[in-house]
C-alpha cells in the first residue's frame, strides 16, 4: 500500500501535486503537455500584422482539409479565449482563421513589409474593419450574418 | 436523496433582503428530508413551488420547463483542461474597444421578467467563476431570488464560511461545486491551479456549516469510470453526505480535441447507472417530473451567453437567437421547433454519444468557427418539425432527407408512477 503524505489531499509518494508557481502541466487525459498562454493588450494586436509561424490545419467546408501555411502574413481583427487564447485573422484571401497565439509571430515595425505590398495584402481584408458589427458574440459580416457567413456552405445542400 | 440539514433555515432568514415576509413557522423549520425541502419551498418561496408544480402539465403540453444557465461573465481564476465555454471569452479590453453588447443589469432583469412569464422556475448562475464577479449581489438582486430557485456554480476558491452564509443570506439556494478529482494531484492539474483542492474541500465544509444546500460537479470521460480513484471519489462523496452531478465529458472548447474515443458511450452511461443505484449521484439524463425526457437541450435547459445568445445546452455551441434582438419565448419555442429538440422524443445525450448530431452539428463549432454558430448556419428545414417559426431559415433548405436518430426517437412516456403523484418539487431542487 502506497505512503500517504498526509490527511484529505490524496497525495502520495508517486503522486505529486502541482506546486504554487508551477509553469507546465500534463494532462491525466490527453497526456498533452501544457503550459500557460498570455495575451497582450488588444491595441497591439488589432489591426495588425503578424506571420505563421507553424502549418495551421481546419477543416474545410464540405470535407477536407485547408491549410494556412507557415509564413503566411495575416491581419489580425480580434482576440477570444483566456485559457487557449486564439486571435482571429485573415489571410491575404479574406479567409477568416482563429489561431493560437503562440502560432503566431507579429511583425515588428522594422520587419513590416513595404508599404506597397502591405497595402496589397490589406486591400482585401480590412474593407469591413474601420467599425465592428456585432450580433450577440459574434462578428457581423459584409452581407449581414456572420462574418463566417461570407465563406458560408450550408452543410445539407453544399451551396453557398 | 439523503441530506443532512437539520436547523437549515434558522440563521439564514435572519436579516433576509429579497423576503421581507417570509412564513414566521419556518423561521424554526428544521430540513431533515427532501419533504421538509418541499415544505420549505412552498412556504418561503410560494411563486416557484406555484410554477414547479405546472412542470408536469408543461411537459405533457410540450412547452420547455428550461433551468436558465447565465453565463454572466466568463471572467475565471483557473484554466480547466475541460472547459467548454473558453472560445466565448474576449478580453475586457477588447470587448469594450469592440463594442459588443453584453448583459447590463436592466437587460438581467427584463430576462427574469420573461423567464418568469414563461413559467420557468430555475437559474443557475455560471461563467466563468462566478464569486470572482464584483457586481454578483447585484446581480441576484436583478434575477430575484423571489421569482427562481436560484444556483450558483463555483471551483470553490472564493468559498469561505463568511462567504457561505452571506450567499445563502442574499438568496442563493444552492451551491454547485467543482470537484474533478479525489486526489490533490488529480484535482489540482486538471484544473490547472495548485491548492484548488484544498480549497473545494474548505468549500465543502463551509457550505455545509453555513447550512447552505451543496452539491458536487464533476466531469466524467470513459476512462475515468474504471479506476480506483473514481469509486474513491464517489465514498467520499457518500461520507460527506452530498450529492454529485454528473457532467459527461464533452468534445468542445478547451476539451475539443480529446476525440470520440474519450468520450462515455452508452457502456459507460450502462456503468453510470448502476453507480447511481448505490450513490447519490445523478446526471442530466436522469429522468425527472415523472418522466424521462432524456436530452434536456431547450427542453429542460438553455444557457444565455453574456453577448445575449441563447443555446441548446452548454455544450452545443450554437445560437438559437439572441436575446437583445428577439424575446426569450420566441427563441426557445424555435428550439423546441426543431427536432433534434422535440418536446415529444426521448432523445439519447445528442451532443455525448450521438455520432450524427456531432458531425452534423457540433462539428460546425470546432477549430475556427466563430461561436456561437447561428442557428440557420447548422440547421435546414428538414431539422424542424413545423415549417413555420423558423426565422432566418430558408423554406426549401435541406435535401428532404430525415436525420434517423430523431425518426427513431422513443416518445417520452410516464415512468412509475402518475403525475400527480410525483415528486416533482424534489426532481427540481
Amino acid at each position: 500500500m502506497e505512503k500517504k503524505l498526509g490527511g484529505k489531499t490524496g497525495l502520495k509518494e508517486t503522486k505529486v501535486a502541482p506546486v504554487k508557481g508551477q509553469k507546465e502541466f500534463v494532462s491525466d487525459v490527453t497526456g498533452e503537455v501544457w503550459k500557460k498562454d498570455s495575451i497582450t493588450q488588444w491595441y497591439n494586436v488589432i489591426n495588425k500584422q503578424a506571420i505563421i509561424n507553424e502549418d495551421q490545419e481546419s477543416k474545410a467546408k464540405g470535407g477536407g482539409t485547408k491549410t494556412l501555411p507557415k509564413g503566411s502574413v495575416v491581419f489580425i481583427d480580434d482576440i477570444r479565449g483566456r485559457i487557449n487564447p486564439q486571435y482571429r485573422c485573415k489571410d491575404s484571401s479574406g479567409n477568416i482563421w482563429f489561431v493560437r497565439n503562440r502560432f503566431i509571430d507579429m511583425i515588428e515595425e522594422k520587419q513590416r513589409l513595404s508599404r506597397e505590398d502591405a497595402d496589397k495584402a490589406a486591400e482585401k481584408i480590412q474593407t469591413d474593419n474601420e467599425k465592428f458589427n456585432y450580433r450577440g458574440g459574434v462578428r457581423v459580416g459584409k452581407y449581414g450574418g456572420d462574418a463566417a457567413d461570407d465563406n458560408f456552405e450550408h452543410r445539407s445542400i453544399g451551396e453557398k | 436523496m439523503a441530506n443532512s440539514h437539520d436547523l437549515i433555515f434558522q440563521n439564514a432568514l435572519e436579516g433576509n433582503k429579497y423576503d421581507v415576509t417570509p412564513d414566521k413557522n419556518m423561521r424554526n423549520t428544521t430540513i431533515k428530508d427532501e419533504k421538509d425541502r418541499q415544505n420549505w419551498l412552498k412556504n418561503y418561496k410560494p411563486h416557484v413551488y406555484e410554477k414547479m408544480q405546472a412542470f408536469p402539465e408543461k411537459i405533457a403540453n410540450g412547452e420547455s420547463i428550461a433551468i436558465i444557465q447565465f453565463q454572466y461573465d466568463y471572467l475565471c481564476n483557473m484554466d480547466c483542461e475541460h472547459c467548454c465555454i473558453d472560445k466565448f471569452y474576449v478580453p475586457r479590453d477588447w470587448e469594450k474597444a469592440s463594442g459588443r453588447r453584453k448583459f447590463e443589469m436592466e437587460d438581467v432583469r427584463r430576462l427574469s421578467n420573461e423567464a418568469d412569464k414563461m413559467g420557468l422556475a430555475n437559474f443557475v448562475i455560471t461563467g466563468g467563476e462566478p464569486l470572482i464577479m464584483r457586481d454578483f449581489d447585484e446581480l441576484v438582486e436583478a434575477i430575484d431570488p423571489s421569482k427562481f430557485y436560484l444556483v450558483t456554480d463555483s471551483n470553490g476558491w472564493n468559498l469561505d464560511l463568511k462567504r457561505a452564509k452571506h450567499l445563502k443570506q442574499i438568496g442563493i439556494d444552492k451551491v454547485q461545486l467543482s470537484l474533478d478529482g479525489i486526489t490533490a494531484h488529480d484535482h489540482d492539474t486538471f484544473r490547472r491551479k495548485p491548492g484548488s483542492f484544498d480549497r473545494t474541500m474548505k468549500a465543502i465544509d463551509a457550505c455545509k456549516e453555513a447550512e447552505l444546500h451543496v452539491i458536487l460537479s464533476t466531469v466524467i470521460w470513459k476512462d475515468r469510470i474504471y479506476t480506483d480513484e473514481w469509486r474513491e471519489f464517489l465514498e467520499f462523496a457518500k461520507e460527506k453526505e452530498v450529492g454529485t452531478y454528473i457532467v459527461y465529458a464533452k468534445p468542445v472548447g478547451a476539451f475539443e480535441e480529446i476525440g470520440i474515443d474519450s468520450m462515455m458511450t452508452e457502456k459507460e452511461g450502462a456503468i453510470l447507472q448502476k453507480f447511481e443505484e448505490e450513490y447519490d449521484i445523478f446526471t442530466h439524463m436522469t429522468p425527472s417530473y415523472g418522466r424521462d425526457i432524456g436530452c434536456i437541450a431547450v427542453k429542460r435547459m438553455v444557457p444565455i451567453s453574456r453577448y445575449g445568445d441563447v443555446m441548446p445546452c452548454p455544450y452545443q455551441h450554437v445560437s438559437l437567437g439572441n436575446f437583445f434582438e428577439e424575446g426569450l419565448k420566441p427563441i426557445i419555442d424555435r428550439g423546441l421547433n426543431i427536432k433534434w429538440f422535440d418536446p415529444k422524443k426521448n432523445m439519447p445525450c445528442i451532443c455525448g454519444v450521438d455520432k450524427g448530431f456531432i458531425d452534423n452539428v457540433i462539428d460546425k463549432t470546432y477549430g475556427d468557427s466563430e461561436v456561437p454558430v447561428r442557428y440557420d448556419r447548422v440547421f435546414t428545414e428538414d431539422d424542424f418539425v413545423k415549417n413555420d417559426n423558423m426565422g432566418t431559415v430558408e423554406k426549401g433548405s435541406g435535401t428532404g432527407r430525415e436525420v434517423e436518430t430523431w425518426k427513431h426517437a422513443p416518445l417520452i412516456t410516464l415512468k412509475g408512477k402518475k403525475l400527480k403523484d410525483h415528486d416533482f418539487v424534489n426532481d427540481a431542487i
